[in-house]
């Protein structure tokens, strides 16, 4: 029985998946798609996207009560909190009907169903009724994402322990909130439920919050966030959840000292994830597991000829846009597109939506003196910038660090309002190869508070004017 | 930040009265006698202009340094108030090397001012300013686009952009490849390191299956009519190599016209008596001519040499490679020992290893180590081959047709075969003198094949 064939078949449509599957079509290839669930993947249905929307309502709320600062006078404010998931919702929903509009347009098959391999150039496809049909793949691309990771005695019941994806659509608000591990997932619930009135506990076993931060910006987070009320515990661990009717009774045992025992209305572990690596067929293939991860070459490719893994599964840093890129960078190889260059993995940005914001690009201060490299340090506070004053949003730092030696800019760090809008400037300065003396030879506009990644430049080198 | 530092332009003059109505006979810049970096004094001598009448000398405007020569010497035509250099003025040049120039003409200044800091009585620039290296060197028109660290580095490791490939985007020079070209590891930085780890562990197995990545169509439309095809290893190979010898193994081509006649003609005969034995081979002409560079080879064993940097290999063994046109592109197959080898031998060998090369079956000993290689491409009527060196060899013969042609014997018209070879060698290893022998000597032999038979 001969059976239909595509030039690339992408198994997962998230935002790895989709945008491969249509730089392939831009590039004349026959593709089809095949996604269990929902287009856009967790990203855009249940992550980056709802979250973001659920931010800007805590974020908003957060400016009402500070209506004062601003002159204005709002009295009895609330919240319907149906409401606020419902929006959360929408947005998600729009862009999922937008990423399919897409895909049509693009002339992509999408094809319903779960995606394993059937052994070389062969595709299968079980659908939810679970029949099964073959399709025939001349190249294949692993985008199956990842989940939520769960510690054993700390599983995810969906009731009273949440995974990121029940945090998302809370149908009342816990007055006491433990959230487990403060990398951006618990930090982002974090924040927004603190922000909305939860009194907010954060437990994580390493040394500080944030952890794959520049250790000031972490020191900053750490205190804006007591300051906002949270309860932080570093170098603890949740050794045991017991749950009661409607709470969780929990024991934090710090690395040293006395364990204590503390009740919540809710819990939302957020500690880690684990890559989609089961039921895809790879057992016998060349395609190699590392614990939860595929391992991939800096083209994508796995050990399996003609099979490609990019995003999540394909191991760290978990985040949409590293997917998007190696989606697009795994689609023009398998076309054979000229000029092409490996993602360099220390210029990939991060971006963590709490109260403040905080986005980073490159190395911490940290790792760049474990590199060896002389560096410089430039920083520059929120309070100096007349646009933030302006804003009311006078807390925060953009922190820069250059190689002594050769001016590279080798990493960017920033806490404070609006920063993950701020980052792309040091992404592209990266990416080119500038020095100090480009940053320094650019004009800023005024006021922006873009002025500050100029005004920290020069504090590298000493010349900074508002400080 | 520091105001902007101006740049000074030297320009060319009205030299005669006529000349804007005919600009095209603008006047020559003959010579520069400043370089950049030079401090030069009002009214110095810069530059000699010449006009169809006279030789003129063009004075600086005023005292400074000279920043850029833009125009190049020898450019003919040049207008009146073509900007021909830039020269910072004193004050400007000072300002520059304090680190805090602005755009490209300062930052050449300072450059500047950096080469000879040694000389010159620039003040020290404060400890807080960056490391100025800044400018010039990337940015000669010459070189490639290049990042500013790439440009720096550039300058901290005396790489002269122009000489590079890029390999950043659209062909940018990065720094990487001015590290490697400086022959710096990029794993200076733990960064760079850590990712040359994560690309090379998992991927041996990966890389040797490398054309796996093609197994889908192996061609991409990019528009109406034209399809990016993915290089084949072998065509990378080729295109590598090829590149490596015209660019840095110094050809030199001789030439020379030989009488087919007695080759046709001896071949005739042996192919007959072939036939009539029920042998299953046929000799053919590019088997002469495999013997007769053989036989060559050996008569004058100078050219039997490899270049090896410092030293020179002269081999007793003559292993002639033999260009064979595959689906995949060129390869060639060596018969050992071709010197001591019979035409029917041969004839066998050539052909059982072109079919082993046709079926891409080559194993690597009988592809590597000719000490020369032949080029023939007479089947296809093409009267003289001017083939590229197969490095690391010294000699290549590129075979043209055997044609009829009007020869003159005698001081007389006559109709004889005339094929005509030619020889590319190393002149590393082997000098005009000795590829002429050689060529004497293939020659000899094949107007004379009977002798070659014994």
């Amino acid at each position: 029985m001969s059976s239909e064939r595509f030039d690339v078949v992408v198994i997962g449509g998230g935002p790895g998946g989709y945008p491969a599957a249509i730089r392939a079509r831009q590039l004349g290839l026959s593709v089809a798609l095949v996604e269990r669930e929902h287009l856009g993947g967790v990203c855009l249905n249940w992550g980056c996207i709802p979250t973001k929307a659920l931010l800007r309502t805590s974020e908003v709320h957060h400016l009402i009560q500070r209506a004062d600062d601003f002159g204005l006078n709002v009295e009895g404010v609330s919240f319907d909190l149906a409401k606020v998931v419902k929006r959360s919702r929408q947005v998600s929903k729009r862009l999922n009907t937008g990423v399919k509009a897409l895909l049509k347009k693009n002339q992509v098959t999408v094809l319903d169903g779960f995606g394993r391999l059937a052994g070389p150039g062969r595709v299968a496809v079980e659908s939810a009724d679970g029949s099964v049909s073959e399709i025939e793949a001349g190249s294949i691309i692993l985008a199956t994402g990842a989940r939520a990771r769960s510690l054993p005695g700390l599983e995810a019941d969906g009731k009273l322990i949440w995974a990121y994806r029940e945090a998302m659509v809370p149908k009342e608000m816990p007055r006491r909130l433990l959230v487990v591990g403060s990398g951006a997932i618990g930090i982002e619930f974090a924040s927004f439920y603190n922000d909305l009135g939860a009194e907010v506990t954060v437990v994580e076993a390493l040394p500080r919050i944030l952890p794959v931060e520049d250790e000031e910006i972490s020191g900053i987070a750490h205190k804006q966030f007591e300051k906002q009320g949270f309860t932080i515990h570093v170098n603890a661990t949740v050794s045991s959840l017991e749950k009661g009717d409607d709470e969780v009774t929990a024991t934090i045992t710090p690395e040293s000292g006395e364990a204590t025992v503390a009740t919540f209305d809710r819990v939302i572990l957020a500690v880690g994830i684990v890559g989609n690596v089961e039921n895809l067929g790879l057992e016998g293939t060349g395609v190699e597991v590392d614990r939860t991860h595929i391992v991939t070459n800096e083209w994508t490719e796995t050990g399996e000829a003609g099979v490609y893994a990019i995003g999540d599964v394909a191991g760290p840093p978990w985040l949409a846009h590293k997917a998007t890129h190696e989606g697009i960078l795994c689609a023009d190889r398998i076309a054979g597109s000229s000029g092409l260059h490996p993602m360099k993995p220390e210029r990939i940005p991060g971006c963590t939506y709490c109260r403040p914001q905080i986005a980073s690009v490159g190395l911490t201060e940290s790792a760049a003196k474990t590199a060896g490299r002389e560096i410089r340090i430039g920083r520059f506070p929120f309070r100096g910038n007349g646009k933030a004053i302006a804003l009311g949003e006078m807390e925060g730092v953009v922190k820069t660090i250059f190689d002594a030696r050769t001016g590279e800019l080798l990493g960017a760090h920033m806490i404070g309002a609006e920063v993950t809008e701020l980052i792309q400037g040091f992404v592209v300065a990266m990416n080119l190869e500038t020095t100090e003396a480009d940053l320094m030879h650019s004009v800023f506009p005024h006021p922006t508070l873009s002025e500050m990644m100029h005004e920290s430049t020069l504090d590298a080198y000493d010349q900074a004017i508002h400080i | 930040m520091s105001g902007v530092t101006d740049s000074i332009p030297i320009e060319m003059p009205q030299l005669s009265a006529g000349q804007d109505e005919d600009a095209s006979a603008g006047a020559t810049l003959a010579s520069w006698l400043v370089a950049v970096g030079d401090l030069v004094e009002q009214g110095e001598v810069v530059a000699e202009l010449e006009t169809d009448k006279a030789t003129v000398e063009l004075e600086s405007p005023v005292a400074g340094r000279v920043l850029e020569l833009i125009v190049a010497e020898g450019t003919e035509g040049v207008v009146p108030g073509t900007v021909l250099g830039l020269l910072a003025s004193d004050e400007a040049s000072e300002n520059a090397s304090a680190g805090s120039g602005d755009g490209a003409a300062s930052a050449s200044a300072s450059v500047s001012a950096d080469m000879d800091s040694g000389a010159s009585e620039e003040p020290a620039p404060p400890a807080n300013t960056p490391p100025e290296y800044s400018g010039s060197v990337g940015e000669n028109a010459d070189a490639p686009r290049s990042t500013p660290l790439a440009r720096r580095a550039a300058v901290a490791n005396e790489v002269d952009l122009a000489e590079l490939a890029g390999t950043g985007a659209g062909g940018r020079v990065v720094e990487a490849d001015v590290l490697r070209a400086a022959g710096q590891s990029e794993g200076a930085s733990a960064v760079a390191a850590s990712e040359e780890q994560r690309a090379s562990a998992p991927l041996d197995s990966i890389a040797s299956a490398a054309p796996v990545v093609a197994s889908i169509d192996e061609s991409v439309a990019l528009e109406e009519g034209v399809r990016s095809v993915r290089l084949s290893t072998m065509r990378k190979t080729i295109a590598r190599r090829m590149t490596e010898s015209k660019q840095q193994v110094p050809h030199f081509y001789l030439r020379m016209r030989v009488r087919m006649d007695e080759v046709v003609s001896v071949r005739a005969r042996l192919n007959e008596r072939l036939a009539a034995e029920g042998r299953d081979i046929r000799i053919s002409v590019n088997d002469f001519v495999v013997r007769a560079l053989a036989l060559g080879l050996r008569d004058v064993p100078s050219a039997n040499v490899q270049y090896a940097g410092d030293a020179m290999h002269a081999f007793e063994r003559v292993d002639v490679s033999v260009a064979v046109a595959t689906d995949g592109g060129l390869v060639t197959p060596v018969i050992r020992d071709a010197d001591r080898k019979g035409l029917t031998t041969l004839a066998e060998e050539v052909k059982f290893l072109a079919g082993l090369a046709r079926d891409g079956k080559l194993k690597p000993e009988q592809y590597q180590g000719g000490t020369a290689t032949i080029s023939n491409l007479g089947m296809y009527g093409i009267e003289s081959v001017y083939p590229i060196l197969n490095p690391p060899q010294a000699c290549i013969l590129g075979v043209g047709a055997a044609e009829e042609q009007a020869v003159v014997v005698d001081g007389e018209l006559q109709v004889g075969r005339v094929a005509s070879l030619t020889l590319a060698a190393d002149h590393r290893a082997v000098d005009g003198a000795v590829g002429a022998q050689l060529l004497a000597s293939v020659r000899a032999r094949l107007i004379d094949p009977l002798g070659m038979m014994l």
